[in-house]
Formats: structure tokens, sequence, C-alpha cells
């Protein structure tokens, strides 16, 4: 019976299992249990009913709480690891320019991506500075990895540090108070994957469609292929027509698929938003980080999101009391009638405000109490969250990154645990 | 009808939740005390000096976890996000920038070295833990553990240091700017005795061995 009891143990503290005993396995030792309390070798036949009666109201039967072993529930720590597939090598772990990926054979000569029209074409519609060359372009545009030509791999990795840090920056100064959730989807809503897609599509990236055979058939120069998003393999442009409404997943689309919502990231959109990423990390590397910057604002931060809308509250009344509480706000909130009308009728109106002391932090207008009381509510949590600082002239507090910079706003104190 | 106007309290007041004895619950089990005091903060002006100097109450919200008490007082989880973005940055450009041999690199910068274990253990939370454990600027924080009887990995310690070491980055771009944040780091993370990079290549080799 001990070896049966050893194994329970062991089995509820395995890394990832839960607290709660599994009921199954209590059921099987107290089973045990009895069988082997009814098949003890009682000597004599009339103490056994009774010593089984005693054994049976023991508490012992019950599963006990057994003592406990050491949980190691914390996952370890996760390495990065080296792609194999890109055929890295180098001289020494921190001898940065050793890295070289042996998969790729060359680089694109800037003669030849000068030749295509797309290139020039979108070269000019994003008003890249002349520095940038076309071969830089032509390498943010190029997903394939197998094809010999250095694809855009470390320009997104560049590019996405760029854009994370520039939308990260101007969130966290201007509006110093957005709960984390908000801040990640706001960073989401300027850099999501989609988005950057979105954002390629719209600058009229195409997609290189066309297998080896259709271009010799259509005799298509070479260089244009150079000026269109490549990230298809020959097969999967062969493999053209496709069931309306059906799309087999690939392994990269596997990866990013979520299992709550059963959506994907579409290899498409990984695409033009790894090209766009990329076309930022290029500007960083021919044109400097001030020109970097100038683009990401004018390109990425110049979208309006509409972060109001992406606040939803659970518990708002409870949620204030700990904003308030965390503040050290002296007099407790209360939530006050300010008027109404039409009380017995059938459209009654009502105005709440959530008040501290004298201090009235938000109203909300409502066809019930307890709708106006909410809406005060969730108002004076918006307009905390919302705040946005401005200079000692009124104007728009400077940013971390730019020159002469003085910090005048406030950082924010973590959100509250509700 | 005319509108009726007065004031009154429709219901509520806050409901009080079951107290602690605050004095106990904003005191760690080694003894220190919650509070910008000087031997809360030593270590943290210390290793800032005068150079990258910051207010102290920003210098307590710095050591600050949002696991202690709740998260009430002031934690470091915006400054972590802020010092973690400068710091990726900054590592991101410090290995590309240098020379190189590949004839790969684009207008010189090595870009085959993104993406690789060091290009992202420089920055990450291994290397950050280790160096707060090294330079004793974990000593004080104010944070709870779970169970504060296993191991450094384990108890939680490692990731509450290394995103008190991003807090302490993201703090001296929030009152120096970006440029003096990046010179803090060239200066204190990756010169001196212990580096970053040290940390960071001899974790990755005992993990390659």
């Amino acid at each position: 019976m001990i070896s049966y009891i050893n194994y329970f143990v062991s089995y509820t503290n395995t890394p990832g299992s839960c607290r709660t005993p599994n009921l199954r396995k209590v059921f099987q030792i107290q089973t045990l249990q009895k069988l082997e309390i009814r098949s003890f070798p009682f000597t004599t036949p009339n103490i056994a009913p009774v010593m089984l009666r005693l054994l049976l109201r023991n508490s012992r039967l019950a599963p006990r709480r057994l003592p406990a072993t050491t949980r190691i529930t914390v996952a370890s720590y996760n390495t990065a690891q080296l792609d194999t597939s890109l055929g890295p090598k180098y001289d020494s772990i921190t001898d940065y320019g050793s890295y070289r990926n042996s998969v790729f054979t060359h680089r694109l000569p800037e003669s030849t991506a000068l030749q295509s029209p797309q290139l020039a074409a979108l070269h000019s519609r994003l008003r890249l500075p002349q520095e940038y060359t076309f071969s830089t372009l032509s390498q943010a545009l190029n997903m394939d990895k197998f094809g010999g030509l250095a694809n855009n791999f470390g320009l997104s990795t560049l590019g996405k540090t760029f854009l994370s840090y520039y939308i990260s920056e101007h969130l966290l100064l201007k509006y110093p108070r957005l709960p984390m959730p908000v801040h990640n989807a706001a960073v989401d809503a300027y850099m999501g994957v989609e988005v950057l897609a979105e954002i390629g599509r719209s600058w009229g990236i195409e997609v290189d469609r066309s297998s080896k055979l259709d271009k010799a058939l259509a005799k298509e120069p070479e260089f244009l292929q150079y000026g269109r998003l490549r990230y298809l393999s020959e097969r999967s442009k062969e493999l053209k027509a496709e069931e309306t409404g059906v799309h087999e997943l690939s392994a990269e689309e596997l990866q990013t698929m979520n299992n709550s919502t059963h959506q994907f990231v579409h290899r498409e959109t990984e695409a033009f938003a790894s090209s766009v990423r990329a076309i930022i990390g290029g500007i960083y590397t021919h044109c400097g980080e001030e020109a970097t910057k100038t683009f990401i604002h004018s390109h990425i931060l110049s979208r309006k999101v509409p972060l109001q809308e992406m606040f939803q509250f659970s518990r708002p009344t409870m949620e204030l009391a700990r904003v308030c509480e965390k503040l050290g706000l002296e007099d407790p909130l209360e939530i006050r009638l300010i008027a109404e009308t039409g009380r017995l009728s059938s459209h009654a109106i009502f105005m709440a405000g959530a008040f501290v002391g004298k201090e009235k932090l938000g109203e909300g207008v409502g066809s019930s109490l307890g709708e106006a009381k909410t809406r005060a509510v969730v108002n004076a949590l918006i307009s905390y969250y919302m705040y946005s600082p401005i200079s000692a002239e009124g104007t728009e507090i400077k940013l971390p990154s730019e020159e002469k910079y003085q910090f005048e706003g406030i950082v924010g104190t973590g959100d509250v645990a509700i | 009808m005319a509108l009726r106007i007065f004031t009154r309290s429709v219901f509520m007041q806050t409901r009080m939740p079951i107290r602690k004895d605050p004095s106990k619950v904003l005191q760690l089990a080694t003894g220190e005390k919650y509070g910008a005091t000087e031997s809360n903060l030593s270590s943290i002006k210390l290793f800032l000096a005068d150079k990258y100097a910051i207010p102290d109450d920003l210098a307590l919200q710095v050591i600050t976890h949002k696991s202690f008490t709740n998260g009430l007082k002031p934690y470091n989880e915006k400054l972590s996000a802020m010092g973690s973005k400068v710091l990726n940055l900054f590592l991101a450009k410090f290995v590309v920038e240098g020379a190189t041999t590949n004839d790969l690199a684009v207008n010189g910068k090595n870009l085959d070295v993104l993406g690789t274990p060091i290009a992202k253990e420089l920055g990450g939370r291994m290397a950050l833990g280790l160096f707060a454990q090294s330079t004793k600027l974990n000593n004080t924080m104010f944070w709870k553990s779970y169970n504060s009887l296993l191991s450094f990995q384990e108890s939680g310690e490692l990731k509450v240091s290394a995103q008190m070491m991003y807090a302490l980055v993201g703090a001296v771009t929030f009152i120096h700017g970006k440029k003096a944040a990046e010179a803090f780091v060239r200066e204190k993370l990756l010169e001196g005795p212990v580096t970053l990079e040290g940390i960071a290549s001899e974790f990755l080799e005992q993990n390659q061995a």
C-alpha cells in the first residue's frame, strides 16, 4: 500500500500538475485500502467485523493530506538557440563582425536592382533618402531563405527593434497611466502583424506569384521579380488553383495558430509585415537613426489609434476605489446623485457623479441609478488613465529621444490589483 | 416638469477589505522597511553616481516590484517597459556597428549577427538578472516570492532582478534622455569588471558544452 501512496505523491507533484489531487487516483487508493483490510488475516472470526467497523470509522481511511514534497513549477529558462538552417559561422561568440549565414551567397548587385521599375516606384513613393540603395530595398522584400540571395531577416529584426522603442516611448510619455494590457494592445495596434501588413499593402508592394515557367513563357525580364515581395516557394506558385474557403496551413502558420480563437497569421500577412519592418531597418543602415525616427513618426505613429475604445472594465467601481486608495486620497469614494427627472415615468434619467470629498472625478447619465453610477465611475477611470501631460508652456512634452530633452511628465506607477 | 436638482448619496461606501497591519506589510522578511531611506537606496545611488542620478522616489519605484503589497505602492512595470526597449535598441545597434568581414553586410553593418543567441541573450533576462546579482544591486528589492526557499531562478528572484535592471535603465531614460541612457548602458553594463557580454557569453558557452 505504501508504494501506491508514494505513487500518488509523485503523481500530484509532477511539474505542471494541478494542486487538487486527482480524484480517480484517490478512489483507487481507497479501494486498495479497503481490499487489503478485507483480506486481513484475522484469526478470530468474531473480532473481524468489529475491527473492520472500527477501521472503517477511522479517519485514516479517508484520503489523508499527504506531506508536501518539493514542487518545481517554475519553467526553466529558455535559452536562445542558434538557427542551424541558416548555416551560421563565426570565429568566437562575442566577435560580432565574424557572424555569417552561409546559406546566403550574395546580395543583389545595385546595377540589377536599379533596373527594376517597381523598386524605383516604391523608393519614390515612400520618399526614401537618396542614400537608401535599391539593392537594400530589394533585400527588404525578400523573405526567401534558400534562394542564395541575402534575405530580409536581419533588416526586419532591426526594424522591429526601432519600431518597438519609438512606439513605446511615445505611449509611455504621452499616456503614462495607461494600464499595461491597454498599453500592449496599443503597441499592437501600431506595429502588430496585421497592421503592418495593411501598411505594406497601402504602400503598393506587389507579391511575386508567377513561377519560373510562367516567367519564361511570358518572357519576363529577370530584374522584375526583384521589386516584388518574394515569400512563395516555386511549388506554391505552381499550385495556383486553391479551393475557395479552403486553406492548407503551412508549418509557419500552424505555429501562429491561437487555439482559443482558431486564428492564425497568414503567411502573406507575415511577409508584408516583415517587409515593412525591413524597409524601416534599411533606413537605419543607410541614413541613420534620426531618419528612421522621422519615418516611423510620419508613417506609423501618425495613424489614429482609438485608445479609449480599448478599455473594458469588469469591476469599475472597485477599480476606482483601488485607484483612489493607491493615490492616497483621504476622503472615501462616493457616488452621488446630481440630478434626476421622471423617476416614476418610463423614461427616467439620472445623472450621477463619482466624488472624493469635494472633488468630482467623473459623471455619467443613465436611465437607471445603476447605469448612471457605472457610467460615472467609468468616466472617472478613463479620465484618469487617459491623462496626457503637457509642458510648462502648454505644448506637448518632449520625448527622451529629442534634443534638449527635459523630463516634465510623470512616470506610470503601475496598475491596481482588483 | 421642472428638473429636480439635489445632491445625495445614492449608495456605496468604499468596501474596505480586511486589512493587515501596514507596518508588517511594508516590511521585508529580512527586516528592511519600505521607504526612500538611505539604506534602501544606497546600492542604486552608488551605481548611478552623480552623472546618472535619479530622484529618490523614482529610485524606490525602481526597486519595487508589482508583487509587493499587491501593487499598492508605485512599482517598476512602466519603467522596465521603457528600459527593456532602450536596452534592446542600443544592443542591436552595438552588435551590428563593429568592423566586419562579412561580405553580405549592408552598408558596413553586419546584420547576420541579429537573431543569434548572443544578440538575444545580451539583453536577456538571464544576463540582466545575473548582472544584478554580481553587482549586488538586487540586495534590497521590495517584492514577494511565492517561495523564498527556492533557488535564485526558481524563486523568481532572477526575473525580478532583471526587471529591476530594466527599470534602472528606464529611469535613467526618463530623467536624462535616450542618449544619456545609451551612454549609461555602455559605461556601466558593457564596460568594467562585470559586463553583460561576459555573463551572456559564459552562460551560452556553458549551455553549449
